[in-house]
């Protein structure tokens, strides 16, 4: 049967299936195109064919491995905000369940998920570097990778805490556990799903970070920020842009991919 | 817990909030002069900006509502019209993945492909349809609400699926042993229920994308700048109170939109949760 509920005829799941799929091949069909002309020899002009692994077997020659530097900062500030981001999803959100009035502190935590990224970069440089006269680098940085991953992780661990039974916890109290071996031997294990998905997303989120990051960054370069000024520049470095993104585009997908077999496997 | 929260909100809130502060001081350099003035909501609101802003309101306000007629069908089908299963699993994380994947990487490559050399003029004038390649195909506002339809499209689906998956079946069924046809019950009880769903998805799509600077600049190509180029221009030539009174208007709107839909939701309770409810009368 197509059709459990009976909103739908075979006329209107098709034409909800076609809109799905149309905005699916706007999304997916760059990211498709980018990997095929990361192997064309020219890559500007949108043929893939005749296909090359020059640029891929280029990517560490001389001057074109400028990349590492930002690759080596944006996994550095990744892992940074990755545990500082989780440390605090999972402080958080053990007790978010618990609390009686949680409408307005989940407000406080989850708004600046819908605020545009620039509009959050500003405000740190302004308020911290205009007002305050901090200089910004690497910490600006960290800060608003961490308010931009913070969020995710907080749902992360929500999404596995809500389902928590705290009696489990009342228990081992009774049984005579101080409150840190309960957290240790029953919090963490059952929280460990959410945990992990929240470490792999908050990574990805830092690492892939730009319009934050472009206000922010002092003196740093990131590595999406290095790419992001080859491509808007026309430089003959475009070509190893493709090569490069292509690499890291398929890593992020390999890390979302595990992290949501982890928190699904816990559903 | 409570120590995070008091950071959190000096460290991060009252930042976004000063924004509202700066606003209305003078810039001079990167410090600023205590002395208030609205100089920077002049400056910002001068007519070129306007058009700017007026024209990110109408780019925004389109993609969105495209965003809209395609998700909620798409989402209506995944929750109600697919069962649990691969295809499912698939397609949720399909969804999920874009989030997590740099939106510079995936929109340069509609430059070679959209461009005045690139894919599909080449093969538009190699098969003799025309001899002149089209101009249109890049750097226009077709291309950047082409560019913006894809990376904000699981933004929408997401909140809509959600809200429509919670949807007890038994409630739709209901409707249809009592006689509604699919689309009447589609119309008195799936749509009043998803309009959380619905308002969720339309900020969480809307809101990030006004503050959008990828695909205008990499697509739009200095032609059709958006709101982030204007915030761009106004860092650039130091004029930061001017960028805050831009940020704060933004904050404003943000505000605004959030108190309306408070203001929906306890409406909503108030009234007959159950439609069923409703139809007693």
């Amino acid at each position: 049967m197509i059709n459990p509920a009976g909103v739908f005829s075979r006329t209107t799941a098709t034409i909800a299936i076609a809109a799905g799929a149309f905005a699916l091949v706007l999304l997916y069909a760059p990211i498709a195109g980018l990997a095929l002309l990361s192997f064309s020899t020219r890559p500007l002009s949108g043929i893939p064919w005749p296909m090359t692994m020059e640029w891929y077997a280029s990517l560490f020659e001389g001057d074109n491995a400028r990349w590492v530097e930002p690759l080596v900062t944006s996994v550095g500030v990744g892992l940074i905000v990755s545990a500082l981001a989780t440390v605090a999803a999972v402080v958080i959100g053990r007790l978010i369940p618990l609390l009686k009035r949680r409408a307005g502190l989940l407000a406080a935590y989850l708004s600046v998920l819908v605020m545009p990224g620039i509009l959050v970069g500003v405000a740190v440089l302004f308020f911290y570097r205009g007002l305050l006269d901090i200089r910004t680098g690497l910490w600006s940085v960290v800060l608003v990778h961490f308010v931009w991953a913070l969020p995710f992780a907080l749902l992360c661990i929500l999404i596995v805490a809500v389902r928590f039974d705290h009696r489990l916890v009342e228990a081992a109290r009774d049984l005579g556990a101080g409150a840190f071996r309960t957290f240790l031997d029953i919090e963490l294990p059952l929280l460990r799903p959410g945990i992990v998905a929240s470490v792999f997303f908050s990574f990805l989120l830092s690492f892939n970070e730009l319009p934050r990051t472009i206000y922010t960054r002092g003196g740093i370069t990131t590595l999406p920020y290095y790419i992001w000024t080859a491509s808007a520049a026309h430089s003959s470095q475009v070509s190893l842009i493709y090569a490069l993104s292509a690499i890291i585009m398929a890593a992020s997908f390999i890390l979302v991919l595990i992290a949501t077999r982890v928190l699904m496997r816990n559903n | 817990m409570a120590v995070l929260t008091t950071l959190w909100a000096i460290g991060v809130l009252l930042p976004i909030m000063s924004l509202v502060l700066i606003s209305f001081l003078q810039g001079r350099g990167l410090s600023f002069l205590w002395t208030f003035s609205f100089s920077a909501y002049a400056s910002v609101f001068v007519d070129y900006r306007i058009e700017t802003i007026l024209r990110s309101l109408r780019v925004v306000g389109l993609v969105t509502l495209i965003e809209l007629a395609l998700a909620f069908p798409f989402a209506l089908w995944l929750a109600k019209g697919i069962r649990e299963g691969w295809t499912k699993s698939i397609l949720l994380v399909l969804l999920v993945v874009p989030f997590f994947l740099s939106p510079a990487a995936r929109t340069i490559v509609w430059r070679p492909i959209l461009g005045r050399e690139g894919l599909i003029n080449s093969m538009l004038m190699g098969s003799g349809v025309t001899d002149t390649p089209m101009d249109w195909l890049l750097f226009t506002e077709f291309a950047v609400h082409l560019g913006l339809i894809g990376p904000y499209f699981p933004s929408m689906v997401w909140p809509i699926f959600i809200s429509i998956s919670l949807i007890d079946d038994e409630l739709i069924k209901a409707a249809r042993d009592l006689g509604a046809t699919p689309l009447q019950a589609l119309r008195d009880v799936v749509l009043p229920l998803s309009v959380p769903g619905i308002v969720a998805g339309v900020i969480f799509t809307a809101i990030p994308m006004l503050g959008d600077n990828v695909a205008t600049t990499l697509l739009g190509g200095g032609r059709v700048s958006l709101m982030a180029e204007t915030f761009d221009d106004l860092v650039r030539a130091m004029n930061y109170p001017g960028a805050a009174a831009l940020g704060s208007a933004m904050l404003g709107a943000f505000l605004v939109i959030a108190i309306i839909i408070v203001l929906a939701f306890a409406r909503l309770r108030s009234s007959a949760t159950n439609p069923f409810e409703s139809m007693k009368a």
